[in-house]
């Protein structure tokens, strides 16, 4: 299995950082600006191993995105990690394939996580 | 000698007492006194003051309205600015982790260390950026009474061990010999990022009053409690302000003279009171100061 992984976040300078560090690490990177882009490429791209997702987005939040793919099977079963500065959001983790990145975070931190769900190409 | 008319009848004085004791409205007291100019006097007086009374206590109220939603906006502004925060610096350090890798893979050995050095300070400033972020978020959560632990089985003396190899180079850098007298292990339910932070704040304070001296810490038990302590020999605090240096925003040290928003050892004191410890000082000025700190192992 390779690695390619959604990127959703609204901070155009988090997600090129992002983007290149995880292409360096070897994954498949796309990357979106907020949860309706997300649904849009998830419908028409090919399934990610990974969402690496943001919370505070306009447009579609991620609150909203998460509830938008738990009522979709397909979407469901991808496994979803994400960046907050919020220390608690437990509620957020319905299901074991749901993980938290607090903010900030490094990318030892990053890596280790992603490679739960992710493996490189 | 007053005149006949100017002598109150005995039932309206009556009236006026019980305008103190709540028992008659001012009101009531002009109705009964009706023909009594003199008591009318009083009573118009008195309806004075009261009313003069009313406004004042509803600007007070009014006042105190505005204090607590003035305050309200304040924590919540402190809280949404400290987590806005938090982005940009997760940003900036994915960057430098970033560039020290181009670095390592694209720079020939020899012009590495410059940048490497460069790089290196760029971090520091970054992570000390993000430890007074944390502050801030700290001082957020403790007001707001939002202090969750979590506790799981650890022990003390790792907790530690990792810390002081987080701050070598540090300590390193201002002269100071770290020591560890540890009897151990120490085992406990303890929330180990909360500890790690309370000791992580005593062991920077240490470096920055004890510049240039040995620092030695140590870790024990002690019944049912986990005592930890961190001991300088720097510049030590008065005893006039050993009492206040928990407190917000209080620092011993002069401010033209240390860097630090005086909140570290007042959110140390919130968080181990949170775990159901304490924290104390013995400190003597120019031998130093000793912190020790007491936790629940069972907490």
């Amino acid at each position: 299995m390779t690695g390619n992984i959604l990127v959703v976040d609204d901070d155009a300078d988090l997600r090129e950082t992002l983007q290149a560090l995880l292409d360096d690490s070897g994954y498949g990177v796309t990357a979106v600006a907020n949860g309706k882009a997300a649904l849009d490429k998830l419908r028409t791209g090919a399934r990610p191993s990974l969402i690496l997702l943001d919370l505070m987005m306009p447009e579609m939040n991620g609150w909203q995105f998460l509830e938008r793919a738990r009522a979709d099977e397909v979407l469901d079963a991808i496994p979803v990690v994400i960046m907050t500065a919020r220390r608690k959001g437990t509620d957020l983790l319905p299901a074991p394939s749901r993980d938290i990145l607090h903010k900030p975070f490094d990318t030892k931190q990053l890596l280790h996580t992603i490679a739960l769900y992710a493996a490189t190409s | 000698m007053p005149s006949d008319e100017a002598r109150i009848s005995e039932r309206v004085l009556q009236h006026i007492a019980e305008i103190g004791t709540g028992e008659c409205s001012i009101t009531d007291a002009s109705i009964a006194a009706e023909g009594d100019p003199s008591a009318q006097e009083i009573l118009a007086g008195l309806l004075m003051l009261h009313e003069d009374l009313q406004y004042s206590q509803e600007r007070h109220s009014a006042l105190l309205d505005e204090l607590r939603g003035a305050i309200r906006a304040r924590d919540e502004f402190l809280s949404v600015a400290s987590h806005e925060l938090r982005t940009p610096i997760t940003t900036l350090g994915l960057q430098i982790d970033g560039l020290f890798r181009m670095l390592q893979q694209h720079v020939p050995q020899g012009q590495q260390d410059t940048l490497s050095r460069r790089l290196e300070v760029t971090r520091r400033q970054v992570d000390r950026l993000a430890a007074l972020v944390g502050a801030l978020i700290d001082v957020s959560r403790i007001t707001s009474g939002r202090v969750q632990l979590s506790r799981q089985l650890a022990d003390l003396v790792e907790v530690i061990r990792l810390v002081l190899e987080r701050f070598g180079d540090e300590a390193l850098r201002g002269g100071s010999a770290l020591q560890f007298a540890r009897r151990g292990p120490v085992w406990g339910n303890f929330d180990v990022s909360r500890v790690d932070q309370v000791f992580t704040n005593l062991l920077s304070n240490a470096i920055r009053y004890g510049r240039g001296k040995p620092i030695v810490v140590g870790a024990c038990s002690a019944g049912e409690m986990a005592r930890f302590w961190v001991e300088d020999q720097g510049i030590g605090i008065p005893p006039e302000h050993q009492g206040r240096i928990f407190q917000q925003y209080e620092r011993a040290a002069p401010s033209t003279s240390y860097a630090g928003l005086g909140l570290g050892l007042w959110i140390s004191r919130q968080l181990v009171e949170a775990m159901g410890g304490t924290i104390s000082v013995h400190s003597e000025v120019n031998a130093g100061s000793v912190f020790t700190v007491e936790i629940p192992r069972n907490g």
